[in-house]
């Protein structure tokens, strides 16, 4: 098959324009047919190579409006990234700095604890500065859920049971004690917004599942390390290292899927607003 | 043509042109051009979201072949599809025939 310069370089630049749909491939593919085509035809006709495709790409039109109207072909439900889903990536991804954040925080508390021997001024200090990450964590989390919704041009009924689940899950926080509340809320929500994120197929599949499953395996590990009483009990009857470990297990898969989910509405290049305008116009 | 009267058109007249049997993007397009002897004459590029819409509405169906050794999308008319067009065209027979009388000037009756 010969290859023509000029149209590869006019594909090469639509699909920069058409990169946030997931056909791309076949969108690329079914244009540089036609691209192709044209040129074949006009090439069988006596035109000069390099004028035929000139012609040609006049004919197609340019990569702005093409892609422009490729984002404005169905103005409910569309699935395209704007500066806000590129916001909400952002926000993902201090999400899970501060996610980090509320593990170390407890880890350093208990180590604190046991050095003094006993729940005493330096180890709470520690414990609220984890706690105090949580809060923004969880509501920053949310909002970017927000944002992977919109992204997908909505989720469905099970994308937002999800993001109703999640909104809980950081309203529940609060009472950043409360693991097993708070975790288990965010657990589901974020699994049920995960498999419904996965049915759309646009978000990044490794990023998908760590999000979706980091608080029922971090539950997960919390069972089976007080089943093995790991580290014991206080004296409050609460199991420290075993609620600390699966807060670990879940805050670093939940941390890593936000960050992989996060890293991919950060990097899209947001569709121009005119395009969209265009479309809210008919 | 002002290509913005074309664009209110433009479903119907691919799915008229679908009408006669399968074809891919640049036949649609072509045949569009051909048929209206030049006076549709779009930016070809930006035909295309509209059989991409067409098909998500259920009003068409693809399928992909390989042609020259490139992949090739053919666009049918689906059965909501033939509807659709026999539904638009008697639509469109109706309001064309209605304008046509008022721009023939038919004199109003005389009353007396």
């Amino acid at each position: 098959m010969a290859r023509y310069e000029l149209i590869d370089d006019h594909l090469a630049s639509l699909r920069r324009r058409l990169g946030w749909r997931s056909d791309a491939d076949d969108v690329e593919a079914e244009l540089r047919d036609h691209l192709y085509s044209a040129v074949e035809r006009l090439e069988g006709e006596g035109h000069d190579r390099g004028a035929a495709q000139r012609f040609v790409i006049d004919r197609f039109g340019a990569p702005g409006p093409v892609a422009g109207a490729f984002a404005a072909s169905g103005v409910r439900g569309l699935a395209v990234p704007t500066e806000y889903t590129r916001s909400a990536g952002v926000m993902m991804l201090v999400a899970a700095a501060l996610w980090l954040a509320v593990p170390l925080g407890w880890w350093a508390s208990h180590v604190l604890e046991d050095r003094q021997g006993g729940w005493a001024r330096p180890a709470q200090i520690v414990f609220v500065g984890g706690a105090m990450a949580l809060l923004p964590a969880a509501i920053l989390s949310a909002i970017g859920i927000g944002g992977l919704i919109r992204r997908h041009a909505g989720l469905g009924v099970l994308g937002w049971a999800g993001i109703a689940a999640c909104a809980l899950g950081a309203a529940a926080s609060f009472v950043a004690w409360f693991v097993y509340g708070w975790a288990l809320l965010l657990g589901v929500g974020a699994a049920l917004v995960a498999v419904a994120l996965r049915r759309r197929g646009l978000a990044p599949r490794l990023a998908c599942w760590s999000f979706g499953s980091a608080w029922l395996a971090g539950g997960l590990t919390l069972a089976l390390a007080q089943v093995a009483k790991l580290g014991g009990q206080d004296e409050w009857g609460d199991w420290p290292v075993a609620v600390n470990l699966g807060l670990t297990v879940g805050s670093l898969l939940f941390a890593a899927g936000l960050a992989g989910l996060g890293g991919w509405l950060r990097a899209e290049t947001p569709v121009e607003p005119a395009a969209l305008g265009a479309l809210a116009e008919g | 043509m002002r290509s913005q009267a074309l664009k209110g058109h433009l479903d119907l007249l691919v799915l008229a042109v679908l009408g006669d049997g399968p074809a891919h993007g640049y036949a649609v397009i072509e045949m569009l051009r051909a048929r209206s002897l030049g006076a549709f004459d779009l930016a070809e590029g930006t035909v295309y979201p509209v059989l991409h819409r067409l098909e998500g509405s259920g009003l068409l169906r693809s399928e992909w072949s390989m042609v020259g050794g490139r992949r090739r999308r053919t666009y049918a008319l689906t059965r909501k599809g033939e509807r659709s067009l026999a539904s638009e065209r008697r639509s469109w027979d109706e309001f064309s025939t209605a304008v046509s009388n008022v721009l023939g000037g038919a004199p109003w009756p005389a009353t007396n």
